[in-house]
C-alpha cells in the first residue's frame, strides 16, 4: 500500500526547521538559511542539487537552553 | 524453487551434521529467518543453560527471499542465548553471506557442541565440511578473509567470521562478514567463540528458480522506485546512516558524555559532509540500490593509510559523542578497530562512555586504567581502550564483561552510572523527550535496542492522518495514536507495530532500511506479502504476515520468560527518570521520562499484544496464534499454579 501525500506539490529543495517543524524552501545553493517561522538559523547543505539537507544550526545563533522559540 | 533450501543440524563435538528439508508448515507459521530461528532456539536450546555452555545452540539462517529478485535480500540472522544479557541473543547483518549461503543450498544451520579444536565449517552446493582453522585462529577479521580465499583457491566465497574479540570471549564480540557488516549485538561472535568455530564459510552455484520470475522483476523495479523516490533514502545514498546527526544533534537527541548532556553542542566535525574528505566511494549490500557504506581511506594519524568501510550513525555516537570526541579521524580509526578486532560498537562506545563517567568520579583512576587518561575528548584514549576490551588487557578484561558484570567487579556505586536495559547497553540516542522510543528500548526482546521496534519516523513529527495511514493497517486497528514526539499517548501501538514490521522484515531477508524504519512511504506488510508471492509461490496476505510476525515475536518473548525475564527487566535505569536533559531545543530540554506514565504506557503495551500484567503471553493468544503446543514458560506455569 502506498501512502498517499498529505501535502502536495513538488518538494524540491525543501526542509523542515527542527525548532518549529515549519518547512520552507531555502534558495538553491546557499550553506545558510533562517527559518521564516521561527528565525533559527540553520546550515544547510546539499546531497543533490535540488536537495538540501539541514546539516546543523548555526551554534553562534543557537538558542539558548530554556530559551523559548517564538512563531512569528 | 525457492523453498527446496535445507536446514542443517551440526553437533561441533561429535561432527556429526544432519541435513534435512524445511517443511512447508514451518514456513507458513514462521516464514523464515529470524522468526524460524525463534521457533527452532525455543525448541531446542535447553532452558536455564549458561550461553558458553556447549550445549547452547547457535543458529545462522537467510530469510526467505535471500538470494532471489527481491530488492536488498541481503540479510543474515544470528541467534541463540545472549552470554550479554542471558537473555535472547539475536542479530543481523547485511553483505553477501546470506545469499551465499542459499546459493550452496541452506537457509538454516542450527549448531551446538564445542570443537577439540578450532575449526570453520565450509558450506559448499549442498555439503558441509568441518575444517581445521590453525591457518587463520588469531588472525583479525580482515586478513582472515583473504587467507580462507587463498586456502580455498575461490576469490567468490562469503564467510561469516569472528575476529580476536570473539576468540577471547568478549561478550559483546560481534560476527562480521565482508569488511564493515557485522552483527553486533548480543555477543553472538563470543558464543562462536565458545564452540572454537572461527567462521562459516560458503560458496554455492545452486539456482534459486524464481516462482514468478517476470512479475517478481517487474514488482522489484517497483519496489526499488517506491525506496529511492525519497528523500531519505537519496541522503542515505549520498552520505550513508551519519546523515541521520543533523537532525538528532541539533534537536539534542543524542546521548554525550554517557549520560550528562545531550548534544555535542558546537561539534561540527563529525557531521557527515566531512566524510567527503576521505571517502573514495561507496559499496552495498546484495541486491541493494541504496549503497549506504562509503568505502574510505584513514588520511591522518598512526592508522594513515588504512582502508576500510562506513562508519555508520552507530560508530558516529560510539566514539563522537557519548565519548565526547569531536573528532572525524577517531571515529573512522574507531570504527575500523571495532571491525578489526570483531566488537559490538554501539557496546564498545558505551562501555568507553560509562568508564569515563567513572574516572570523572574517581571510581576508576590511573591506577586502574594503567595510566590511561579516560577523560572525556581524548581521542588517544579511546583508541587505546578499544585494542585493551579486544584484547582483554588490564582494565578492558572488565570492561570484556559487558554492563552488568563489570559493574559488579568494579563496585563502588558504579551501576548508577550506566545506561543499559537487560544488561544490554543503549545506542547513543538519548530517549528522554521521545516516550515512544523509551518504551521501545525498554520493552525490546533483546534489550536496549533501536532496531527491534524503534518508531524512529515518529521523530519526524509527521501528520496524524500519515501517521493513520501507516499505523491502522493490516489489522484495523482502531485505538489512539498521536503525532507529536513529546507525547505518551498512543505510542505503545506505534511501538509494537514496528515490532511487528521488524520481524516480518527479518523474515524475509529484507533490510530494515527499506522499511518504515526511515520514511511512511517505505514498504511494509503488503509489499512483503507481494514479494513473498512472486520468488516463492507463497501466498500470504499482508494480516496473515502480521500474524506470523506476531507468532513469532511471541515464541522470543516466552524464551525469555522461560530465562527468567519478569516485568521488572522492561524499565529503564533511575537516569532517564531522574536526570532531566541539560541542552537542545524546546522540544529535547529540560525532559525526562515520568514513571507513572511510562508504566501506563508498557501496561497498554502489554495489553496491546495481549500479554499479562506481569507481560507474559496469555494463553488465550498462544491458543489464537497456533503454538499453544509450546512451552508456556516459566512464569506461565508459575501463574497457572498460583
Amino acid at each position: 500500500m502506498k501512502i498517499k501525500r498529505v501535502m502536495q506539490g513538488p518538494r524540491d529543495g525543501e526542509i523542515r526547521c527542527l525548532a518549529c517543524f515549519t518547512r520552507f524552501r531555502p534558495n538553491r545553493g546557499v550553506d545558510r538559511a533562517a527559518c521564516p517561522g521561527c528565525g533559527v538559523q540553520w546550515r544547510i547543505s546539499w546531497p543533490y542539487p535540488k536537495t538540501a539537507r539541514l546539516q546543523g544550526p548555526v551554534w553562534e545563533t543557537y538558542p539558548k537552553p530554556g530559551e523559548p522559540i517564538v512563531k512569528k | 524453487m525457492p523453498l527446496n533450501r535445507k536446514i542443517a543440524y551440526i553437533n561441533l563435538t561429535t561432527g556429526e551434521i544432519r541435513k534435512e528439508d524445511i517443511p512447508i508448515e514451518w514456513r507458513k507459521r514462521f516464514i523464515g529467518g529470524r522468526g524460524l530461528d525463534a521457533y527452532l532456539l525455543y525448541e531446542n536450546n535447553p532452558p536455564g543453560i549458561d550461553a558458553f555452555d556447549p550445549e547452547n545452540r547457535v543458529l545462522i539462517s537467510a530469510g526467505i527471499v535471500v538470494g532471489t529478485l527481491a530488492s536488498a535480500s541481503a540479510r543474515t540472522h544470528i541467534m541463540s542465548k545472549s552470554p550479554l544479557t542471558n537473555f535472547l541473543g539475536s542479530s543481523n547483518m547485511g553483505g553477501w553471506f546470506a545469499p551465499e549461503m542459499r546459493w550452496a543450498g541452506f537457509d538454516h544451520l542450527v549448531i551446538w557442541g564445542k570443537a577439540e579444536k578450532p575449526v570453520y565449517l565450509w558450506v559448499h552446493n549442498g555439503e558441509i565440511d568441518i575444517r581445521d582453522a590453525k591457518n587463520i585462529w588469531g588472525e583479525d577479521l580482515y586478513d582472515m578473509q583473504t587467507i580462507l580465499r587463498q586456502e580455498l583457491n575461490d576469490n567468490e566465497i562469503q564467510a561469516l567470521c569472528i575476529g580476536p574479540a570473539g576468540e577471547r570471549l568478549v561478550r559483546f564480540a560481534n560476527v562480521m562478514t565482508g569488511r564493515k557488516n557485522a552483527g553486533g549485538r548480543t555477543g553472538m561472535g563470543a558464543v562462536l567463540g565458545s564452540k572454537n568455530l572461527k567462521a562459516v564459510v560458503c560458496r554455492g552455484t545452486m539456482d534459486i528458480k524464481i516462482k514468478h520470475p517476470e512479475e517478481a522483476l517487474k514488482y522489484n523495479e517497483e519496489l526499488i522506485k517506491q525506496v529511492i523516490s525519497s528523500k531519505v533514502s537519496q541522503t542515505m545514498q549520498r552520505w550513508g546512516t551519519m546523515f541521520i546527526y543533523g537532525t538528532t544533534n541539533s534537536t539534542g537527541l543524542v546521548r554525550t558524555r554517557n549520560f550528562q548532556l545531550n548534544q555535542l553542542a558546537g561539534g561540527s566535525d563529525i557531521e557527515c559532509e566531512n566524510l567527503d574528505k576521505v571517502s573514495i566511494g561507496f559499496d552495498g549490500c546484495f541486491g541493494c540500490q541504496v549503497h549506504c557504506r562509503h568505502r574510505y581511506i584513514i588520511k591522518d594519524g598512526p592508522y594513515a593509510g588504512t582502508y576500510a568501510q562506513g562508519p555508520e550513525y552507530t560508530s558516529q555516537g560510539a566514539f563522537g559523542t557519548e565519548v565526547g570526541c569531536n573528532n572525524m579521524n577517531t571515529i573512522l580509526v574507531g570504527n575500523h578497530l571495532v571491525n578489526y578486532f570483531g566488537l559490538d560498537t554501539l557496546e564498545t562506545g558505551s562501555m568507553m562512555a560509562w568508564a569515563m563517567e567513572l574516572y570523572e568520579n574517581g571510581i576508576l583512576t590511573d591506577k586502574d586504567t594503567d595510566g590511561l587518561k579516560l577523560e572525556w575528548g581524548n581521542d588517544e584514549a579511546v583508541l587505546g581502550l578499544i585494542k585493551k576490551i579486544a584484547m582483554r588487557e588490564g582494565i578492558g578484561d572488565i570492561l570484556a564483561e559487558g554492563p552488568l558484570r563489570a559493574a559488579k567487579k568494579i563496585g563502588k556505586g558504579s551501576e548508577k552510572y550506566l545506561v543499559h536495559v537487560k544488561g544490554m547497553s543503549n545506542l547513543h540516542s538519548d530517549e528522554r523527550p521521545t516516550p515512544s522510543l523509551a518504551l521501545g528500548i525498554a520493552t525490546g526482546s533483546r534489550g536496549s535496542d533501536h532496531l527491534r521496534s524503534r518508531p524512529a519516523i515518529d521523530l519526524y513529527n509527521l501528520p496524524l492522518p500519515v501517521l493513520e495511514k501507516v499505523y491502522r493497517q493490516p489489522d484495523g486497528y482502531d485505538g489512539p495514536l498521536t503525532s507529536g514526539y513529546n507525547k505518551y499517548e498512543g505510542k505503545p501501538r506505534i511501538v509494537m507495530w514496528q515490532e511487528l514490521c521488524y520481524m516480518a522484515v527479518d523474515c524475509t531477508g529484507m533490510c530494515k532500511y527499506h522499511t518504515v524504519f526511515l520514511s511512511p512511504n517505505h514498504p511494509n506488510f503488503p509489499e512483503f506479502a507481494t514479494m513473498i508471492y512472486y520468488n516463492t509461490g507463497l501466498e500470504f496476505t499482508p494480516k496473515e504476515i502480521w500474524v506470523i510476525a506476531n507468532r513469532c515475536y511471541t515464541i522470543e518473548r516466552l524464551f525469555n520468560i522461560r530465562e527468567g525475564l519478569t516485568r521488572k527487566d522492561d524499565w529503564l535505569v533511575d537516569r532517564y527518570f531522574d536526570e532531566p536533559t541539560k541542552l537542545g531545543l524546546p522540544v529535547a530540554f529540560n525532559k525526562k521520562i515520568d514513571r507513572k506514565r511510562l508504566k501506563a504506557m508498557i501496561d497498554e503495551y502489554y495489553s496491546l499484544h495481549k500479554w499479562d500484567s506481569d507481560g507474559v503471553p496469555t494463553p488465550e493468544l498462544l491458543k489464537e496464534l497456533d503454538i499453544a503446543d509450546l512451552y508456556p514458560g516459566k512464569g506461565q506455569e508459575e501463574r497457572e499454579e498460583s
